[in-house]
């Protein structure tokens, strides 16, 4: 096994929305609030250190697969023998 | 967004889109607003002419000889204005400018200084000669009127260049008529 397949790290569907929500949710946030604290105080600085907060904040809850984004796995039917005869009838 | 690196790299695409709206909007904002102007003065306190060859060379009598203005003067200038969230430094330059017979636009910058922080954009300095030769192109000095002003680049963090001057700090002068060799 390689690496990656470690780091598969899979959601299922529904977390996948809303892991895409809370994402851009935070960042947006964070964005429109450095921008009024760094327009406010005059400092370029703090609107991209603000930024850098939130981008951080969202990493952190965004990519790992937290129990919360995994409360809808998908359910698969089960495995179903075909027999070989079926098959070759309805050919 | 259903493993790690896709989780990642939509994240990290819509952080940059996020960003860089940010960025364009403080660009558009200091594009509309400008960065006002400053009060600069600049007075003259002395004028000379000599006569030498440009460049290190001095000895080289190969080349022509020229005359150079030189000059002391005074600055003082608040560029606090200029400065505020999307200032990077404040590049001010000191120009003569002067209209002959033959070209009616000459801008020879005489001094300059670049300025990266707001406690620093207080400029008083006094006696100061110019840092860069100044010749004309015909080489000559012959009862030149110039006028010399503080002009200023404003380099933001993000956006336009722009640019200013000190309408009233304008100071004419003339250069005296050659005298004698140095």
């Amino acid at each position: 096994m390689s690496l990656a397949d470690y780091l598969e790290w899979n959601i299922d569907f529904e977390g996948q929305r809303l892991a895409e929500l809370i994402s851009q949710v935070i960042l947006t946030i964070s964005a429109i609030v450095g921008f009024l604290y760094g327009y406010v105080q005059q400092s370029l600085e703090a609107t991209i250190m603000i930024f850098g907060v939130g981008f951080a904040i969202t990493l952190l809850v965004t990519l790992p697969p937290w129990p919360i984004y995994n409360r809808n796995p998908v359910k698969w039917v089960s495995v179903q023998h075909e027999k070989v005869e079926d098959r070759v009838t309805s050919e | 967004m259903h493993n790690l690196q896709q989780r990642l790299s939509a994240t990290f695409s819509f952080a940059v889109s996020a960003l860089f709206t940010v960025l364009g909007v403080v660009a558009a904002i200091s594009w509309v607003t400008g960065y006002g102007t400053a009060a600069t003065k600049v007075n003259v306190r002395d004028i000379r002419v000599i006569q030498s060859r440009y460049g290190p060379d001095y000895f080289d009598y190969g080349r022509k000889t020229s005359e150079f203005g030189m000059l002391k003067f005074d600055i003082d200038a608040d560029l606090t204005p200029l400065f505020n969230w999307n200032t990077k430094q404040v590049f001010v330059t000191v120009v003569a400018e002067y209209e002959t017979k033959t070209h009616n636009k000459n801008h020879v910058v005489v001094w300059d200084k670049i300025i990266t922080d707001k406690d620093s954009a207080k400029i008083a300095l006094r006696k100061v000669s110019n840092k860069y030769a100044l010749i004309d192109f015909s080489q000559k000095w012959r009862n030149q009127v110039a006028n010399l002003s503080v002009h200023w680049d404003v380099t933001p963090h993000v956006g336009f260049l722009q640019n200013g001057r000190g309408d009233t700090s304008t100071v004419s002068f003339t250069f005296p008529k050659f005298e004698g060799g140095r």
